[in-house]
């Protein structure tokens, strides 16, 4: 959305919070409200905007409803009283267009926002630095905790990330466990994480600041407490945490993840200094702590389909056709699929 | 930490069983039932002892064979709609009890303390909220409404096949009785209302609560399924001479598109949790982690069904609003046609919504917008609806009797909960909100705020008919004032607390920000407890004061459609002769005319149906069938279906199913009547 | 005032000239002579229903396909000389359960016992194979807890065939009713619902032999 129309907005918004009630809404601790990132920013603008044209209808209706119950009561006797009147072109034309003009408007809106907040988006680094690639970042669910890998830079965190402000991070997120949600409200955008499933998301924070980041999606009895911290600093301040992730004593090896994957709470925040070379792909592939993996499993369904017979892959042994994700060609008519052909991320 | 040792404990008590105790009880122990949870004790020695209490009065009054010939095996469907909505209240109560221990648990959890619930109690607590105050509350209120005013809206008999009938409202019964059941034996789902996978398979939840969960709502569904194949073909063959689909009144219509719903949808529920128990009973894979299970498949399904049953409830209610605002402007429905078209798109519509329920799923942005705007687009007839309401109050002459109240109180509040839904349509939006409590609100706002509005506005517009007296106005409105304040006290704070970042959910919180929040809201909480607290003493009240507030003449507010043409209550035939119509209002035409109480000089004789016990039976065995299930216990399940088969084949053989009342009786029921409407005149 | 507002009295003569020539419809509206076409209405909204259910199953079916697990595909597993023999034998049982129709409407009641008889046996034909295919799967290690894939497969085949098993329930039944009561309309009304489930039930089995065994052996 360009800045005028933002402006627009947010100059619509005061006046209408006037009215609405100021107070409510635009207390500081609604963080929604309050967000730090360009994916939330807009996500606050849509919000707003949506209730201002919202109320175009709704406090019209409110002031009728009152309006009309005390005008005709019965014991008005001026009041006109028209028994039959039920039917008039002009009315009906008017109610079914301004509800229609208003979804149109708001229909226009939700198409453009949609594509430009799409969580497979690329996000662009804020303006002070041009030219700065997205960090990547791999989060795996697991019961009642968040693990983070950094491929980058070889480390592992659990219940706390970090990122520099104004470089945007590119997260591939999946489950090991149960369906879980991968929320920082005041960063933006939340995404289910699902075992099997890889869902992206793409997120940016423009001031520093100990974010909450929370499981938004309910799982279970540890859930309340499924909770990281979403630390947003300056380069300086991120290469000293990634540093002091890498000075750890322990390393994320499969022994080491099988131990985290154990259902149970962890508050405090752990740091492992290497990781199990592909195992956010493992994890994915539901094969971390041993097993065939989907994927080598799908790759010999596959090749029994080309030639019947002549599937040799042995479980954990790296096929030799690197077929579609399995995620995506299982989901036969899931949204994903219907992404895939879809074709239309906006960059 | 914490572990699930619940399901591990279980485990034990089930290994050193004998074959025998095996064979005998499945998986159930006498450690089954939570002996160590007072509050579950309590709870459930309140409900032994009511039912106790209820059996003993029953005994103690004698009236058991009447409870049995006019009740238990009736197949009137005034008085199976009345069982119904008794069932709804009740399990009000229970849904409420649960909705009050969630919020004083959030309320005193948020301030550093632990509050009174374990996580696992909690859980159990809003999964059995959701699924019973929308499966046994909003559904059989509805249902049981429908059931009481359709066929007098169209001037029949009865409904197309009263035995069925009977037959669906026991096996909604069954499903009621199977969830309060595990409140005291074993436990319930912990796995939220829809029970998604791949939680609720046995791999993350190994206890009975997920499958009391299946096994309650696959019995209730089957109920509400036959329901709705059955007052369909009542509309389409039952109406009575004249009344074209045109001429239906705008509440019949309702109820024809929400059933035609009921039919296409339940279906999908049915096929969803069947796949969720094979899953969890013969070690299927269709949702689970591992196998090649597919858990977005289920959300999918499940959201199938799941959007057009929000319409199934709201319809209906929408029908009431539109009967109560004509007949208290005393002015014909504004836009009829309009009606009519406005519920059928809702009812298309209502099909191309489903994935709005997860834009947070990953779906590329052409699908989550294409979801985004149909589901916008659903408020345009929604919104015509509502002004047809006001131009139909305007120019009118407004009694604000107590439906007239709800309906009013239902406006103001519906419309708020219209924008905060459209608002969660937009999915760059609904990033942000969904899965808080912004999202609780907002659909709170539109079920109680429409739905239970409605139904209450029914109850108070319907219950002189019904029952022959009318509810008394004082403490209804006391009600009615403690449900719409309660209402914007309780959601108002979670409103704001889903801003704040809150998710639902959740035992307990640790924010002392949202503490005063929580407390708010469960003070509103509170009020409306009290609302429903003043709706049951309104109640027992006016049954006591009944002669005071009797109608004798059948209508008593003045009303415009057919069900206010017979007397109230409407004898066990409803019309002693068909009426003609030529007109959705076709009552007060008839006013209007002088042809309303003209009493024909002849009657002839009327063909009704005979009682049958077959619809209880097969209700509570079906209960018993659904028992087995959960405890495994094979033999009770087998010997249940068995016997189930066997009395519906049993049925068929009954040839002595109706009978002709004489057409002397039904002269000496009308002339009562009549001699009633003559009281009334002086 | 318009003219609506005095429909009584303006639509008693159309009401009267479109009703009254059937003193049974304008007398008894709930009358058992008209109980046939309330029946078959309420059977036809229960097929209707019964078709999504089926819908939901396919559709699973459709998305599970591809998930084998390491487990056996459809071209391994489904022996279509085997099901095109079981297809056989249903649709045969249509056609015999249509000459049992015929044979009601010419008030033939041996006739409609045979060839009811036919027709349940060719069920029970059709529900033995199946059985056999089923039990010889699970007997080779391909048994629904395999895979999403023979989840699926089991389940869909499986509700057919419950259905198929219910349908010949029900014509034991029939055949009780018959012997003792003969063609009365209540038993006319039974037997032409049971037509419409059967009839229904093969066009179903028409869609699992074509999605499920074609289109997996091919």
């Amino acid at each position: 959305m360009s800045s005028i129309l933002r402006r627009t907005i947010t100059r619509a918004f005061f006046a209408g919070s006037l009215i609405a009630g100021a107070a409510f809404l635009s207390g500081c601790n609604m963080v929604v409200m309050d967000p730090k990132g360009p994916v939330g920013m807009q996500e606050k603008d849509l919000i707003i905007l949506a209730t201002l044209l919202m109320l175009i209808p709704v406090v019209p209706v409110i002031f009728m409803t009152v309006w009309f119950a005390w005008r005709y009561r019965a014991s008005n006797k001026k009041a006109t009283y028209a028994p039959d009147f039920e039917h008039s072109n002009r009315i009906e034309a008017v109610v079914w267009a301004i509800p229609t003009l208003i979804i149109l408007a708001l229909g226009a809106v939700t198409w453009v926002s949609t594509h430009e907040l799409d969580p497979r988006a690329p996000l662009a680094p804020h303006e002070t630095k041009a030219n700065v690639k997205p960090i990547e970042v791999e989060v795996v669910s697991l019961d009642w905790k968040w693990l983070f890998i950094y491929p980058e830079y070889n480390i592992a965190t659990v219940n706390e990330m970090a990122m520099p402000v104004g470089t945007p991070v590119h997260f591939k997120l999946t489950s090991a466990t149960v369906m879980n949600s991968f929320f920082i409200p005041q960063l933006g955008s939340q995404i289910y994480t699902m075992t099997g499933m890889e869902t992206q998301l793409s997120l940016r924070a423009d001031h520093p600041g100990s974010y909450d980041g929370i499981s938004a999606n309910y799982s279970g009895h540890g859930f309340a407490g499924m909770k990281f911290q979403a630390l947003a600093m300056d380069d300086a301040g991120f290469k000293a945490w990634v540093a002091k992730a890498q000075a750890s004593q322990t390393s994320l090896d499969t022994a080491a993840y099988a131990q985290i994957a154990k259902r149970d709470l962890a508050f405090r925040p752990a740091y492992y200094a290497s990781v199990e070379p592909d195992l956010f792909h493992k994890i994915l592939n539901n094969c971390a702590t041993g097993g065939l993996c989907t994927d080598d499993a799908h790759n010999m369904a596959m090749m029994k389909d080309l030639a019947p017979g002549a599937a040799q892959c042995k479980p954990g042994e790296a096929p030799q056709v690197k077929a579609v994700k399995p995620a995506v060609a299982q989901a036969a008519i899931t949204p994903q699929t219907l992404l895939q052909s879809s074709g239309a991320h906006k960059s | 930490m914490l572990t699930q040792a619940e399901p591990a404990a279980h485990a034990a008590s089930t290994a050193d069983a004998s074959p025998l105790v095996e064979f005998l009880f499945g998986k159930l122990r006498l450690d089954s039932v939570p002996w160590h949870e007072p509050i579950i004790m309590v709870a459930g020695a309140g409900m032994v002892g009511g039912a106790i209490l209820v059996l003993g009065l029953i005994t103690y009054f004698k009236q058991w064979k009447y409870l049995w010939t006019e009740w238990l095996t009736s197949v009137d469907h005034k008085k199976i709609g009345a069982m119904y909505i008794i069932l709804a209240l009740i399990m009000l109560l229970r849904g409420f009890a649960d909705a009050l221990m969630m919020r004083s648990q959030q309320a005193l959890a948020s301030n550093g303390g632990a509050g009174y619930l374990p996580p696992d109690h909690f859980d159990q607590i809003f999964s059995a909220h959701g699924v019973i105050m929308i499966f046994f509350m909003a559904m059989p209120f509805v249902i049981g409404l429908m059931n009481v005013v359709m066929p007098l809206q169209i001037g029949a008999r009865d409904v197309a096949f009263p035995y069925l009938n009977s037959m669906s409202f026991w096996l909604t019964a069954a499903g009621a009785i199977l969830i309060n059941v595990s409140l005291v034996v074993g436990e319930f789902s912990h796995a939220g209302w829809l029970a998604y996978p791949p939680f609720s398979e046995l791999e993350f939840s190994p206890g009975v609560g997920v499958d009391y969960y299946i096994w309650a709502l696959q019995i209730s569904g089957l109920g509400t399924l036959l329901s709705g194949v059955n007052l369909i073909t009542t509309i389409f063959k039952m109406r009575a001479p004249g009344m074209t689909l045109m001429r239906m009144p705008v509440f019949t219509w309702t109820t024809l598109v929400a059933n035609v719903l009921i039919v296409a949808v339940f279906p999908i529920l049915t096929v969803t949790l069947a796949l969720l128990g094979a899953d969890r009973y013969l070690g299927m894979h269709f949702f689970t982690n591992d196998g090649g299970g597919n858990p977005m498949m289920y959300v999918n399904l499940i959201w199938a069904w799941g959007h057009p049953e929000v319409y199934i409830l709201i319809l209906p209610a929408f029908g009431v609003f539109s009967e109560v605002v004509a007949t208290f402007s005393r002015k014909r429905l504004f836009g009829y046609d309009g009606m009519v078209y406005a519920t059928a798109a809702i009812g298309v519509l209502s099909f191309l919504v489903w994935l709005h329920h997860f834009f947070t799923m990953g779906a590329g942005a052409n699908v989550n917008a294409f979801f985004g705007i149909s589901t916008m687009v659903i408020s345009i007839p929604t919104g015509v609806k509502i002004f047809n309401w006001l131009f139909t109050m305007y120019r009118g002459r407004i009694r604000l009797e107590l439906p007239m109240m709800w309906t009013l109180g239902f406006i103001i509040t519906f419309v708020i909960g219209g924008m905060t839904g459209v608002l969660l349509a937009v999915p760059g939006a609904d990033f942000v909100l969904h899965n808080s409590v912004f999202l609780i609100a907002h659909f709170h706002n539109v079920i109680i705020g429409g739905v239970v509005f409605g139904c209450l506005a029914g109850l108070n517009y319907w219950f002189p008919k019904a029952f022959g007296f009318k509810l008394h106005a004082g403490i209804g409105k006391v009600s009615f004032w403690c449900w719409l304040i309660g209402f914007w006290i309780a959601f108002l704070p979670i409103y704001a607390l889903g801003l704040m970042g809150m998710t639902r959910r959740l035992d307990y919180v640790n924010n002392p920000v949202w503490h005063v929040y929580l407390i708010v809201a469960l003070c509103g909480a509170l009020l409306i407890f009290v609302g429903i607290i003043a709706q049951l003493v309104q109640i027992v009240y006016s049954i006591w004061k009944r002669d005071e507030l009797r109608d004798l003449t059948g209508d008593p507010w003045d009303g415009r459609t057919l069900e206010w043409a017979t007397s109230s209550p409407p004898p066990f035939y409803n019309f002693a002769v068909l009426p003609k119509i030529g007109n959705h209002d076709a009552f007060w035409d008839a006013k209007q005319t002088g042809t309303a109480y003209v009493q024909p000089k002849a009657y002839e004789p009327i063909h009704m149906p005979h009682n049958t016990p077959t619809g209880f039976l097969i209700g509570i065995v079906s209960a018993g069938l659904g028992f087995g299930l959960v405890w495994h216990i094979w033999w009770m399940a087998s010997g249940a279906l068995l016997v189930m088969i066997g009395l519906g084949i049993v049925h068929t053989f009954n040839e002595n199913r109706d009978y002709y009342v004489p057409a002397d009786e039904v002269k000496a029921i009308e002339d009562a009547h009549f001699a009633n409407l003559k009281k009334a005149e002086q | 005032m318009s003219k609506t507002i005095n429909p009584v009295a303006g639509y008693e003569n159309q009401i009267d000239s479109a009703y009254d020539h059937n003193p049974n419809d304008a007398h008894h509206a709930g009358d058992h002579h008209d109980e046939g076409p309330k029946v078959t209405l309420g059977f036809w909204i229960y097929l209707m229903s019964d078709c999504i259910l089926f819908a939901s199953i396919f559709a699973t079916y459709a998305v599970l396909k591809g998930n084998t697990a390491g487990g056996p595909n459809g071209r391994e597993i489904f022996d279509l000389p085997y099901v095109a023999v079981e297809t056989a034998l249903l649709l045969i049982s249509s056609l015999t359960y249509g000459l049992a129709m015929i044979s009601m409407e010419a008030n033939k009641l041996k006739a409609v016992i045979g060839w009811l008889a036919v027709t349940a046996l060719c069920g029970l034909g059709f529900m033995g194979m199946e059985i056999h295919e089923f039990i010889k799967l699970i007997e080779e290690g391909a048994g629904p807890d395999r895979s999403a894939f023979l989840s699926a497969f089991f389940t869909l085949v499986g509700t057919h065939g419950l259905h198929v098993t219910s349908g010949l329930i029900w014509m034991g039944v029939m055949f009780v009713h018959l012997f003792k009561r003969g063609l009365t309309p209540a038993n006319r009304i039974r037997l032409m619902s049971l037509s419409l489930f059967w009839h229904f039930l093969d066009i179903i089995w028409i869609g699992v032999f074509t999605i499920v065994y074609l289109m997996g052996a091919a």
